[in-house]
């Protein structure tokens, strides 16, 4: 590999161009999104407590220059049911059930196929500030990500809690910014405030491998699998994105050059894991890499007033979605 | 074991400290033996020497600096040497100087385009200036040589570089007015130049670590950050930034070196350097490069392949023989690579006949696997065009190897090559009537491909049907496995890439064929539920049919420990609690939930918990809600978003005529909010002990949620505040429009839990 990196410079692919487009306003700052995992549908939560969903098909309808019909609203569904800002989302990967994790210390089952439903027709209560959900790949379970140390495992049917019977020694500062799923559900990731990345078997919730200064000491604030769940792409305060190999829990790959501090930045790879999206602060810039030689491929402002909280990438296709301080979301697909 | 601990740096560190306190005499055999593990250890090396300068041991001074000067291209410790030398040549008079300015010279040359040199530039400037001169032609003749020394010093890439052409600046000047304007004029440009690339190269230079000893790689975050930046100098040396020609190469090694301190035991590192070398036609540095990295790393076989290599390709056969012979070491250690790699060696710079001879040799020995075989017999076949030898050699491995499938592939696959199928089939049949079950699966499915390709329809459907027989017992294929399927025909009539369905239909197969295998384990249904015994029985379906998509794994419950929320809070491991308690928790809950339902009756009817202790809560819960207060909550308003406005819920509440019913005082309510349940609240419906409904108003709440959602918009980072640490906020004027509003009348203790239906909060204070 060291060798590989020095063998694919100045081969980088090179990122398509995008056209974007304002999608909608929260009256808050809009703070997480998350796309479902047929690519059909991406939500969006705001701290005003609401989350608002779009479906794909109409913000391209929107897109087009010329829509007959006047203005098309890609916003098909608006929910509010939580009393504290959205912390983050998913989908069920079978059902229309999307799932919000909020700093009232909640869980909440919206059921989006009916047209009225405004509100959480299930709720999970949880004791700390939720930060981060991810649905098991069986839609069965489902792990919480909170300011407790350990990911808590809920059985979606009896609303049952577990914890992982043997944690290590994780300190004071170890609340979970980021709990995400392996493809095939035998591994889940945290990426905690403490800058260290964990890796958990997915079958006995047990540590496998903790990652324990990833970000050095500055709080790592998402991670997420390759498809084939053999690296983890990570995120920190640090203004750092690496990835690493889970087997041996080498780094095999750093992309530098964005600058993120203050929030939450994620790391994300684009549909084909190609290329590496993440935040450029100072300079209110969405960062693009080559995933494989590391160089930087692109930079583009991101239009928002302000950097945005959040980037997230379309799992089917060429399109990703930021959400920013200004409150707006605003929808990036390829020029075609 | 001993190897990891040989090179650490804690206990290097704590040595070499130790032997500062030390008489020479007992602190020599520490760096000593420092040394020997770390020989680059510039660091050390100067201590050392120090200690030896220390006490004007000479000999032995001179003796380390002999040992160490040429590997250790090492600013301070260059200085040391060159503080050494004007020492002891001190009171030489005009000899001694000569002995100076030589050492002088020789150590510029060698660190002189280190990043640090600056001072010793200066220094050996001040030495020039400060030479005697007798007469004038002496005195042109140190000016010259300071001038020299100048123009030197003021197009190399230092820290002082500037400072150095100031000074040039002065000196020229002070030696004459009109012949300065036209030197520095020239010499200009070229200082412009480097003093750029200095400032690019501080940036590389920065992020390495000088003080880091040399130890083998390890996967550590800081010696791979190590390595990037080195190779990132490197790189940038090799673009030559200063357009410089001659004396590029020269920065180039210079690099090199000096990164080989570091990373002594980087083997790709000095692959690196020598076939940098050997690239710029330096045939015999690049050996030398070789031949120092086989002394540092004597166990890489890498390097030992990559050096022969080098020499083969320049005639030098005889040191590359001499190589493959050291990688054949003893014979008892003999690797078969290294067997296969020399016969091939010596094929293709001896002949056939070398080649041979040494096969011959090598099968005897007791490292000799079936690759050896296979290699020779290929050579034999493809180079030498001769398939009777190559037949001749698998025939006479065969019977070592009968016993090896991977054998029996090869040799198949040369048979095929040579179209001898009935020879192949004999192959087949003899290796399945010994090999174990559990190894042949691999024969069978090639013998099987094999009859595809060969043979007839019926000797392709009878090797089918006596391979299902043979590997029926096996775990691979289950008892249905005997059953002849649509798949077993798929894989008869696909080709290559091409297959008679669809990849849909392929899915669907191998999902039902995995889903058959199951049926028998269904019943069983805590085996299922355990992710990891699934993944172990599900198998692909034969002939490539994958089904790699479809494993899931489910996580096994029974290895974790059950957490309940309410009753633990904040606890990281909660000893085991039973699910009584769990369901008398779950009475906390229902209640926000029903009054949900009541508040919104249109919006969503599926509004309950699934969870059938909950569910049996909620009756209870209703049953047990006064008809007042179901009344109430019956006649609220249905509400958008998550703030309604007070004030017209107020009023619709107000319209409506509920029972009378007692009540608290309102004002009273948000400073119970972080007290828990007041017990005042519990008695509102006597039934309601055993479950506190979420007592607090949570209009308060809201209120609060309002003014710190205004917050938030002045200060950015929400994160830090939390919940808990907020005081709340009372607004004064609604409570008094409320009371207003109320007028004299007792009743308010409605408000009391209403509040909770509008925003569906289960507040963690309830518990």
């Amino acid at each position: 590999m060291i060798s590989a990196v020095q063998d694919t410079k100045g081969s980088s692919k090179s990122f398509p161009k995008h056209e974007t487009r304002h999608l909608s306003e929260h009256k808050n700052i809009a703070r997480c999104a998350r796309f479902s995992p047929d690519g059909k549908f991406v939500a969006t939560g705001s701290a005003d407590t609401s989350i608002k969903l779009f479906e794909i098909s109409k913000i391209k309808q929107m897109m087009l220059p010329d829509s007959k019909e006047g203005p098309v609203r890609p916003v098909i569904r608006t929910f509010y049911d939580h009393v504290q800002p959205i912390n983050d989302l998913d989908f069920h990967p079978q059902s229309t059930v999307l799932i919000s994790g909020a700093k009232d210390n909640t869980i909440k089952f919206f059921d989006f196929s009916k047209a009225t439903a405004k509100r959480a027709f299930r709720v999970i209560q949880d004791t700390h500030n939720v930060r981060s959900v991810s649905f098991h790949p069986s839609g069965d379970f489902l792990l919480a990500g909170t300011d407790h140390s350990i990911a808590h495992l809920y059985d979606v049917n009896t609303f049952q809690c577990y914890l992982s019977a043997n944690t290590p020694e994780i300190g004071v500062n170890g609340a979970i910014n980021q709990v995400r799923y392996s493809s095939t559900g035998g591994m889940y990731v945290t990426a905690s405030k403490d800058g260290a990345i964990r890796l958990w078997d997915g079958v006995s919730a047990s540590c496998v491998r903790a990652i324990a200064d990833a970000h050095g000491t500055a709080e790592a604030t998402s991670a997420c699998f390759t498809k084939d769940q053999r690296f983890v792409l990570s995120c920190g305060k640090d203004s750092a994105v690496k990835l690493w190999e889970i087997g041996t829990g080498r780094l095999v790959k750093q992309y530098l050059g964005a600058t993120h501090t203050q929030f939450r930045c994620q790391a994300v790879f684009n549909d084909t894991e190609e290329f590496v999206l993440s935040i450029d602060e100072p300079s209110n810039e969405i960062v693009i890499w080559d995933a494989l030689t590391a160089d930087k491929v692109a930079k583009w402002p991101s239009n928002h007033i302000g950097a945005p909280r959040w980037i997230e990438h379309s799992p089917t296709e060429a399109a990703f979605i930021s959400c920013g301080t200004d409150r707006s979301v605003r929808f990036w697909k390829e020029n075609l | 074991m001993a190897a990891v601990d040989k090179y650490n740096v804690e206990s290097a560190e704590i040595l070499a400290n130790s032997a500062l306190h030390l008489p020479i005499t007992q602190a020599a055999p520490i760096y000593e033996q420092l040394l020997t593990i770390f020989p680059t250890a510039a660091k050390y090396w100067r201590q050392y020497v120090e200690a030896q300068m220390g006490v004007n041991n000479d000999d032995a001074t001179k003796q380390i600096f002999s040992r160490c000067l040429l590997n250790c291209l090492h600013v301070p410790l260059w200085r040391c040497y060159i503080r050494f030398i004007r020492k002891v040549n001190d009171r030489k008079g005009v000899e001694g100087q000569e002995e100076t300015r030589k050492a002088f010279d020789f150590m510029l040359s060698y660190v002189g385009a280190d990043i640090a040199s600056g001072p010793v530039w200066m220094e050996y400037i001040a030495f020039l200036k400060s030479m005697p001169a007798a007469n004038t032609q002496e005195e042109t003749q140190r000016m010259t040589a300071v001038r020299k020394a100048y123009q030197k010093a003021v197009v190399t890439p230092t820290h002082h570089i500037e400072q150095l052409w100031r000074d040039y600046e002065n000196f020229e000047n002070s030696v004459s007015r009109q012949l300065a304007k036209g030197l520095l004029s020239e010499y200009q440009p070229k200082y412009n130049s480097a003093r750029a690339v200095y400032r690019e190269l501080k940036k590389y230079v920065d992020e390495i670590d000088w003080n880091m000893l040399a130890i083998p790689p390890t996967d550590s975050c800081k010696d791979q950050m190590q390595w990037v930046a080195w190779k990132r100098l490197l790189a940038f040396e090799k673009g030559n930034p200063q357009r410089i020609d001659g004396a590029s190469k020269k920065r180039i090694i210079f690099s090199y070196e000096q990164c080989l301190m570091y990373l002594y035991h980087y083997p790709d590192i000095w692959y690196d350097y020598a076939t940098w070398q050997a690239k710029s036609g330096s045939m015999d540095a690049a050996v030398k490069v070789f031949q120092r990295a086989l002394k540092a790393l004597p166990e890489s076989e890498m390097l030992k392949y990559a050096y022969a290599e080098l020499e083969e390709s320049r005639g030098s056969l005889q040191s590359a023989k001499k190589l493959y012979e050291s990688l054949l070491g003893d014979a008892a250690e003999t690797t078969t690579l290294a067997h296969i790699q020399f016969i091939r060696f010596l094929r293709r710079n001896e002949g056939v006949e070398a080649a041979r001879k040494y096969f011959l040799d090598a099968r005897k020995s007791p490292s000799c696997t079936y690759h050896v075989y296979v290699a020779y017999a290929l050579m034999a076949f493809c180079l030498d065009k001769d398939p009777k030898v190559a037949h001749n050699v698998f025939e006479a491995g065969l019977k070592q190897f009968m016993h090896e499938p991977v054998y029996i592939l090869e040799y198949a696959d040369f048979l095929s090559c040579l179209n001898d199928d009935r020879n192949i089939r004999a192959l087949f049949e003899r290796a399945l009537s010994s090999l174990p079950q559990e190894e042949s699966i691999e024969v069978w499915k090639r013998f099987t491909q094999f009859e595809k390709t060969y043979g007839d329809l019926a000797s392709m459907l009878k090797v089918e049907q006596r391979r299902k027989e043979a590997l029926s017992g096996t775990s691979e294929e289950g008892a249905s496995a005997l059953e002849t399927s649509l798949l077993d025909l798929i894989s008869r009539y696909s080709f290559k890439d091409l297959w008679p369905c669809s990849s849909k239909d392929l899915d669907h197969l191998s999902r039902q064929e995995w889903l058959s295998k199951n049926i028998g384990k269904k019943v069983d249904k805590s085996a299922l539920s355990n992710g990891s015994a699934m993944t172990d029985k599900s198998t692909s379906a034969p002939s490539g049919v994958s089904t790699a998509s479809l494993k899931v794994l489910r996580p096994d419950t029974s290895q974790m420990v059950i957490y309940d929320p309410r009753q633990h809070h904040g606890t990281t491991v909660p000893s085991n609690t039973t699910t009584a308690i769990l369901a008398a928790s779950n009475l906390s809950n229902p209640m926000a939930t029903v009054v949900g339902a009541a508040s919104n009756p249109l919006s969503n009817p599926t509004v309950s918990m699934v969870d059938g202790v909950s569910s049996n809560a909620f009756d209870e819960v209703l049953k047990a809600t006064p008809p007042s207060l179901s009344a109430f909550l019956a006649g609220l308003p249905s509400i958008e978003g998550p703030a309604p406005n007070v004030d017209i819920v107020l009023s619709i509440c107000l319209q409506n005529d509920y029972p009378t019913v007692q009540t608290k005082k309102a004002t009273s309510l948000p400073s119970q909010r972080t007290a828990g349940p007041a017990p005042s609240t519990s008695d509102l419906s006597g039934s309601s002990k055993s479950h506190p409904i979420p007592s607090n108003s949570s209009f308060r709440p809201r209120d609060r949620q309002l003014g710190k959602r205004k917050d938030q918009e002045r200060q950015e980072e929400e994160e830090s505040t939390t919940v808990q640490s907020q005081p709340l906020q009372r607004d004064a004027f609604r409570i008094r429009q409320m009371q207003k509003a109320r007028g004299g009348s007792a009743s308010q203790t409605g408000s009391v839990s209403y509040g909770s239906a509008l925003s569906g909060d289960l507040s963690g204070s309830t518990c």
